[in-house]
């Protein structure tokens, strides 16, 4: 049970960690930006607790960059953008992301096995 | 040698494409490849069908850099416990500077309880504190964190276990000769002293967590020169254990002189794990502070040469 709960978040990780990347791809946002676009995803649906680790390995990673930019109210807020290396990364993995979908799709129409 | 040729630009390949890793570590990963190639394909027959069949093996240089880059950047390193028991994490693997950091200054994770730095159970993330209290926002984290201190920030973390020390030291001076022969050294729940120890054993164990800890492991760190970074969070870790000693200390020496004693002492010895939140809160806060200057500053000087 608690095997299968840990596969199931390390999946979601994977999916979030590529819906992160994709919505960079579309320009720069600062956190609070990124996680109230993705929350908005109904399939999705991450919270804050999930986007900022994930930030921050994206960026340890060297997959996203960021930088401080003044903001009208309060701090400057830190801003994320894809790096080259995200960028040929967002590549591979929307690549196989399609050829797995298309893959499984086809299984749970086929629906062969139920019944 | 054509092999080698083909060995050394499948390095090189590797080594470009690994992004946001760190010189040395890079440099290390790459000799340490470098190194594993070629028993391999001494283990294979040394030709160059060996060596393409080893480099076959290790499949692209951008996927073997992916895969090297994760494991040399995974912070999970920090964070996981050494293992569990009962449920409970346990960790008997030295605390680090950045162990330290990642369990109890972690802002970008909202788990406020987090595997203790050394022993069983958890430690208080306080940086996820300071995000649900409103004081931080999960991504204020420098591009080094807590690498941005001024030598005085540093000094006044340095400070609080040092002057707590002293402080400790001139107190148990000045009582020294009104304690009894034997002090409390433990308490129940409502403060009552019911066990004793001669004082030169009780006194001193405590004198050498709260004065001699910190002087040894300062010391330690001035002499190897460890980065400011690494010197305000020992400060802090310090700080917590000396605080903590001297209010043990304190009730003790009020107790064996005056008879003081109450419920209270346990609500003050929880009450000291304010002392690290605190440091952590106003050392992140300044170095961060420090960072957003000089990122307007340098934006300002390029505006300035743009007028011109």
């Amino acid at each position: 049970m608690a095997e299968n709960d840990t596969r199931t978040s390390q999946f979601r990780k994977g999916a979030v960690e590529l819906a992160i990347l994709a919505l960079l791809d579309g320009g720069e946002l600062y956190g609070a930006e990124i996680v109230e676009r993705l929350s908005v995803l109904p399939g999705i649906a991450v919270t804050s607790g999930t986007v900022y680790p994930l930030l921050s390995r994206l960026n340890k990673a060297g997959l996203v960059d960021t930088v401080w930019r003044e903001s009208p109210v309060g701090p400057p807020r830190k801003y994320y953008r894809l790096s080259s290396a995200g960028r040929s990364d967002l590549d591979g993995m929307a690549a196989s992301w399609r050829g797995l979908s298309a893959a499984i799709d086809s299984l749970l129409e086929g629906g062969g096995s139920r019944g | 040698m054509a092999e080698s040729i083909e060995v050394r630009e499948y390095l090189a390949a590797v080594r470009a494409a690994l992004t946001g890793v760190p010189g040395r570590d890079r440099d290390e990963a790459i000799a340490e490849l470098d190194a594993t190639i070629r028993a391999e394909v001494e283990t294979r027959g040394g030709d160059s069908a060996a060596v393409q069949a080893t480099l076959a093996g290790f499949g692209s240089p951008d996927e073997y850099a992916r895969a090297l880059r994760d494991a040399l950047v995974g912070e999970a390193d920090a964070i996981e416990p050494q293992g569990r028991f009962l449920g409970m994490p346990y960790e008997f693997r030295a605390p680090t500077a950045t162990s330290i950091r990642e369990r109890m200054w972690n802002p970008s994770d909202p788990r406020i309880a987090m595997p203790r730095l050394f022993g069983l159970g958890w430690t208080v993330n306080f940086g996820a504190l300071a995000v649900r209290l409103g004081l931080m926002r999960p991504d204020d984290i420098e591009a080094r964190p807590f690498g941005n201190l001024s030598a005085r920030a540093v000094g006044a973390a340095v400070a609080v276990p040092v002057a707590t020390g002293i402080a400790a030291l001139v107190i148990t001076g000045a009582f020294w000769s009104r304690l009894p022969a034997e002090v409390p050294i433990h308490f129940s729940g409502a403060g009552v002293a019911d066990d004793w120890a001669p004082k030169a054993v009780a006194l001193g164990a405590l004198l050498a967590i709260a004065a001699g800890l910190p002087v040894v492991i300062l010391a330690w760190h001035a002499l190897r020169r460890a980065s400011r970074a690494v010197i305000a969070i020992t400060s802090v870790v310090l700080g917590f254990l000396s605080v903590l000693a001297a209010v043990i200390l304190g009730y003790t020496i009020a107790n064996a002189v005056y008879g003081v004693e109450g419920w209270w002492i346990g609500a003050l010895i929880v009450g000291s794990l304010a002392v690290p939140g605190v440091m952590l809160y106003l050392l992140a806060r300044a170095s961060l502070k420090a960072e957003w200057r000089a990122t307007a500053e340098s934006r300002g000087a390029t505006e300035g040469e743009d007028a011109r």
